[in-house]
Formats: structure tokens, sequence, C-alpha cells
């Protein structure tokens, strides 16, 4: 069996070789502490009073606070702020004996879905260094992707670890809203926000997850959850799929998920119904106003003299756009109208979920509606915007979802997106290592 | 078309960004405007409160100084604070 030493220094021999690459990991925590915490974990393992993640190896996206890290969000704002105290979620890693290996990479503060808009130069997809990772957690899904770790935790409000997890090839979990702390987050929009995990497979994945999920007296609307049962995932079992009725432009995606679709239903005799959501071309029109008027809100705390720099000094093209545009809608003048508007159409929007999921178990679609495009490339802002269509109404709804990579398409990895209703995350998951067993048997 | 890659960012487009931002949120917000059937505003919650534009105050370098110089456990550019340690 590999100890958690010989674990650690073979990743940290391919982060030595690699990262200057991928530009993936902004800052480790020294050699000789990560020997001394893996000893520590091989100790305990000996002993058999370890944790449930001893021997697991972990990122961590840098706008989730990390006692003696830098929490930077990739921005120059906040490049020299160290944090003072560990998240929720970090407090219960450290718990299971899971091993923090350092911050990665990411969008600057959240904001983007390609990796592109760190102030640190942008994150390269480790399948092709030419290519997006995808964002905003680009450097959490790029790290497992790369196996420079096990685990790694990102942070998605409207696709942020869904998006790049369907872009590096790896599982990706977007739990419930409210089933994990964000305790020591740095919000993008509070009212969307949710950390979650990425691994390579279903497995880790939800082990992570049921570690991280809970009721935390520091985030008022967390709540408690049924704990997973990771010993149902693979177990064959009766579902009712249903297909998201929604046309993407890249008929090479869809070809492939359809492909997929078709085996499991074959494979496991699955149930499949086609599922329409009524206002799900307003997701986007829906997420952007209300992002921008709670990242404005949020952002004011960056005025230079608490915290770091004046983020509207120092910040890059898409963070001003967000604030600059949450600015607008925040003016007296107009009383806050698009953003009041924004939360009565996520409110119908959660409607037709919950009456979709009275018909179905599951709701699969793509993950992302288009392949990767290629570092610096300039695009729309619309075009842009449009890499989240699919991933944005779970936020809305409050609904749990996870990318399960199936497949290539012009060798760039693609994801199909697992839905389930709030507070479902056993059944998705369920679902998630049955399709994944399907990927390998190929 | 826009380059998503981080850089400083001059005043002309600074200004430019702005008047996108207008427009994206003016767009989008015509679109929602034509939602028949929303929920009522009764479920949202609606804060009176709102932000005048008023004049930016100048920023108080001293302010920085002084709370930098007051904190018993600090960084280059920020204080570490715990409960009742200040």
């Amino acid at each position: 069996m590999v100890t958690a030493l010989e674990k650690l220094r073979k990743y940290l021999d391919k982060i030595r070789d690699k990262n200057k690459e991928f530009n993936i990991f902004l800052e480790l925590f020294s050699e000789e502490e990560l020997i001394k915490k893996a000893k520590e974990v091989d100790e305990k393992i000996k002993n058999k009073r370890a944790g449930r993640l001893a021997g697991y190896f972990i990122g961590v996206k840098p706008n989730i606070n990390v006692l003696g890290l830098h929490a930077s969000c990739s921005s120059k704002v906040l490049e020299n702020y160290l944090s003072t105290y560990d998240a929720t979620v970090i407090k219960k890693i450290k718990d299971e004996d899971g091993i923090i290996l350092g911050m990665v990479n990411s969008d600057e503060f959240a904001c983007g879905s390609s990796g592109e808009t760190s102030a640190f130069s942008p994150v390269r997809n480790p399948t092709n260094p030419n290519l997006i990772p995808g964002g905003s957690s680009s450097g959490s899904a790029a790290c497992v992707a790369a196996g420079f770790c096990d685990l790694s935790l990102g942070s998605d409000t409207g696709g942020s670890i869904r998006n790049p997890a369907s872009h590096c090839g790896v599982v990706g979990i977007k739990p419930s809203y409210a089933s994990v702390s964000r305790y020591g987050l740095i919000d993008l929009s509070m009212s969307l926000d949710q950390i979650g995990p990425f691994a390579r497979t279903v497995s880790d994945a939800a082990l992570l997850l049921d570690v991280i999920r809970g009721k935390d007296e520091n985030d008022s609307i967390s709540l408690n959850s049924k704990k997973l049962n990771l010993n149902d995932l693979g177990k064959k079992k009766d579902f009712v799929l249903g297909i998201l009725d929604f046309k993407i432009n890249n008929s090479k995606i869809q070809n492939l998920i359809d492909k997929k679709i078709k085996e499991i239903k074959k494979k496991y005799n699955w149930k499949i119904k086609k599922i329409k959501i009524d206002h799900i071309d307003l997701a986007i029109e829906t997420y952007y106003p209300i992002v921008y008027t709670e990242f404005f809100s949020g952002t004011r705390k960056l005025d230079g003299r608490k915290y770091g720099k004046k983020i509207e000094d120092f910040c890059g093209p898409e963070v001003l756009r967000r604030i600059l545009g949450g600015a607008e809608i925040t003016k007296a003048e107009h009383e806050g109208r698009n953003y009041h508007l924004a939360l009565r159409v996520k409110k119908l929007i959660e409607k037709e979920y919950s009456e979709a999921f009275k018909e179905v178990e599951i709701i699969l679609s793509p993950t992302v509606p288009r392949l990767p495009h290629k570092i610096g490339e300039k695009i729309s802002v619309e075009e842009m915007y449009s890499y989240d269509a699919l991933t944005i109404p779970s936020n809305l709804a409050g609904n749990c979802s996870m990318s399960l990579p199936v497949g290539k398409v012009e060798g760039i990895p693609v994801g199909i997106q697992i839905m389930a209703d709030k507070f479902n995350e056993q059944k998705m998951l369920e679902v998630a290592s049955l399709i994944e067993k399907t990927n390998e048997t190929k | 078309m826009a380059g998503f890659l981080y850089k400083d960012l001059s005043k002309k487009e600074r200004e430019e960004i702005s008047l996108e931002s207008k427009k994206i949120i003016n767009s989008f917000g015509k679109k929602l405007e034509l939602v028949k059937n929303l929920p009522s505003e009764s479920s949202i919650e609606k804060n009176s409160g709102y932000r005048l534009e008023e004049k930016e105050s100048p920023c108080d370098l001293n302010f920085k100084k002084r709370i930098l110089e007051n904190a018993p456990h600090k960084t280059k550019d920020s204080f570490i604070s715990e409960k009742k340690s200040w």
C-alpha cells in the first residue's frame, strides 16, 4: 500500500515538473510542513486512528480561507491577504485527516467562465494547454486533471465547478444551496454561491462532499442533510430520468450526450421522459443582474482601508464590468428594479424545476453547450456568458447538480450534467456512479 | 469582441466597460420585463434603502496608516484580528 508520504513526494515531483506549464498552483505549504503532516497521517493509519480523508491531498480555490495561505481570489487586490482562519469546509477536511497542499489559480474573484481573468496569468487546460480549462474554479479542476492531487475544492455560482470539470474531464459537484457552509468563502453572489468538490471518480467526489456538508452555526442559511450512503453507489436501481428539452448549437456535443443516454437507457432499463423548463432561455438574463448587484454589494468592503487595495483600481475588465453593472442597478433612480425583476424570474424558474421533479428523479443535459476556446481568443461578452447557459438554472433553482465526463469531442473532454431536486445528492450520485461504470467498460 | 485576459485598464477602457455594462443590464432587463405570470413581489425581500449617487469622498490615506499602526498583529496591507485580542 502506498503511504501518504510516498504519495506526497509523487505529487510534489509532478507539480515541480508541470506547474509552470499549466499555471495551476499559486502557493503551496512548505515541503517541510507537508512532509510533517503526511508522516502524522501515516502514523494514524498505522494505529487505525485515521479519519476518512487520510491519504488524500487537496487543492483549494483561493476564495476559500485556509489559515496560513493567501486568500488572494487570484487578484492583485488581495495578493497580500493572508488568511487568519480556516473556512468551515477546511476545518472539516482537517478533522478527517485530509491534507491541504495549497491554493490554486482561478478567475479573479470567481468572475469568469474561462480561467483567463486571473491577475496571475490564465490557467491552462491540462488536456490541451492552448485551450481554456473553463472557470471560474479553473485551477481546482485542472489540479485534479493534471494529477497534482486527489481532490480539490471550488465554488459554484452559475457553473464554476461543473463548467471546468467538463472541459478538464473530471467530476465536479455543485451541492444543493445551503447544504455546505459558506463560512470562510469570499462571496461572489451570496444567494447563489456553493462550495463543492472535484475528483477523478464519483466515489471520491462523494466522499469529500459527505465530509464538508451539513449545518454550521457560522452560516445561518446552512441546513443539515442526510449522511450520504457511499456503499450504495454503483448498485443497480430503477430511476426515471428527464432529458432537458434545450437546443444547443454544437451538434457534436449533443450527439455524444444523446448516444450516452441511449446507452444507459438500454443497459439499466431506465425510464426516460423529455422535460421542458419554460423560462430556461432566460437563465443568463436572470442570473447576471443578481450577480452584478450582489457582487457590487459584497465588494464594498474592498475599499483599500480594511483589506488590501481598492478593488476598482486594481481589478481586471470582467470584475470591473460586474462592479459597474451592479452600481448601475443599485442607483437610487432605478430602485434596484432589474435586481428585483431577476429575483422574481428566479422564483419562477425554481418553481418550474420543482414541478419537473414531480415527474422525474433526475434531469440530464450537456454540462456546457460549447467547446472551450483558445486562451486569449477574443469572444463577445454574450458568448462568454453563454458557456453557463445550462449550469446557471441549477443555481437559480437551488438544486444539486454535477458534471461527469462521458467522452471527447475533437479530443476535448465533454461532461454530462446530472441534476436532482434540492437535497437529493444521494440519488444524483447513484445515477452518476452507474453512468461512470459505462465509461469504464469501454 | 472582448478580451478576457487580465490587464491594467486605461481610462478609455474603463469608460467603455462602464457603457458596456449598462448596455448589458438594459438588454437583460428588457427581456425580463416581457415575462408574464411572475410570482408576486411579496415573496421577494425588498429593502427600502437605496444608495444615492453622491460625489465620491476622497480616500483618507492616513486612516489606513493609523489603523495599521494601531493593530497588534498585521501584514503589509492588512491587519489580523481575533476575538478579544484587539
